[in-house]
């Protein structure tokens, strides 16, 4: 079955991606703290992943509370879906 | 600190209303292998760790887990939606919902409650660290059980995702055990 | 009674082949990177280092334990 998914869900799995190229070369880097190599595609993903969350962001609100993204008006923390809500 | 991302390290879809599957996947959210024991394993482990590499990776992997927790979280949440009581006593899920309705308890597939006792901390580094190794083997072993289990192809996809996960922390924890080993032999106290 | 060796075994010391490893502890050979996936391919397989790929796939044996 061919199933369309939401403008929302088709970004939030592109910064899934990106996201977890980071996680993955995050813990690389942990054991491996000189490669340059992985430091600089880290450096590299981490900027992708800014300008996504940024696009995202505009459009669903806040990614990350307590500081980290601001919000437009009214607070939008709490709109719904939350994660466990979203179709992919 | 840390600070909640509002979504999921990776997408989860289901078929369709699964209770029975809904039930099996609890033993990844509270099970003695699962994530939550997994993510307390390491993130009480990490205080004592002698090396910034050694405490910065079970931080790290620590972190991941409460992702994975999510994960499996959200996967009953899905598997149990549109379940009717019927459907539940059906599964075997009667006594469950009596207690629980739909939300995710933190128990096992059998119904046991989650226990601090499914994971050590044993002051020793090494020790520590050799069972972190065989934490993550016996997760990947439940997976692979789960998988053989397993009716629904969606599922599957996120399942087989969090196995594949099991496989790259024990090398990472192979790589910190390495790490932490050569420091005890190196270091010298006066 | 200790034997000078056992026949089954290479004359050399245990442990030639991976110098780092000794004896009575667990070791772990340190992965070097290679290539990567693309984010969206790493994502499908669960890790972005192709050497570390190890899909499931049941043990023909299994089915018998």
């Amino acid at each position: 079955m061919n199933r369309k998914i939401s403008h929302q869900a088709h970004l939030l799995k592109e910064i899934m991606s990106y996201e977890f190229t980071a996680v993955e070369l995050n813990l690389f880097l942990d054991t491996h703290p000189a490669d340059i190599k992985a430091l600089a595609e880290y450096n590299q993903v981490t900027e992708c992943l800014k300008k996504l969350k940024f696009e995202y962001e505009k459009c669903y609100g806040p990614l990350m509370n307590f500081g980290t993204s601001p919000s437009q008006h009214p607070w939008r923390w709490i709109d719904e879906p939350w994660p466990w809500q979203i179709e992919y | 600190m840390w600070i909640y991302e509002k979504k999921l390290e990776y997408p989860v879809r289901v078929s369709g209303p699964n209770p029975r599957l809904a039930k099996i996947v609890l033993e990844q959210y509270g099970g003695s292998d699962g994530e939550a024991a997994a993510a307390n394993r390491y993130l009480t482990q990490r205080y004592t760790m002698p090396t910034g590499m050694a405490k910065g990776v079970l931080t790290d992997i620590g972190t991941e887990e409460l992702a994975h927790w999510e994960i499996i979280a959200t996967l009953f949440y899905k598997l149990m939606k549109g379940v009717t009581p019927a459907q539940a006593k059906a599964a075997g899920l009667e006594a469950y919902y009596a207690n629980h309705g739909k939300d995710v308890f933190l128990q096992n597939a059998a119904g046991v409650p989650f226990t601090a006792a499914y994971f050590a901390a044993k002051g020793d580094p090494v020790a520590n660290l050799v069972e972190d190794m065989a934490a993550e083997e016996k997760a990947r072993a439940t997976y692979e059980n789960i998988l053989n289990l397993s009716d629904d192809p969606c599922v599957n996809d996120t399942l087989k995702f969090l196995r594949e996960r099991e496989v790259v922390h024990f090398q990472r924890f192979g790589e910190v055990l390495d790490n932490v080993q050569t420091w005890m032999n190196t270091k010298k106290c006066f | 009674m200790l034997r000078e060796y056992n026949n089954c075994l290479p004359p050399e010391p245990i442990g030639a082949c991976f110098p780092q490893a000794r004896l009575a502890q667990a070791w772990t050979p340190y992965q070097y990177m290679r290539l990567v996936f693309d984010p969206e391919i790493g994502l499908y397989h669960g890790t972005i280092f192709p050497e570390l790929v190890r899909p499931y796939t049941p043990h023909p044996c299994t089915s018998e334990w």
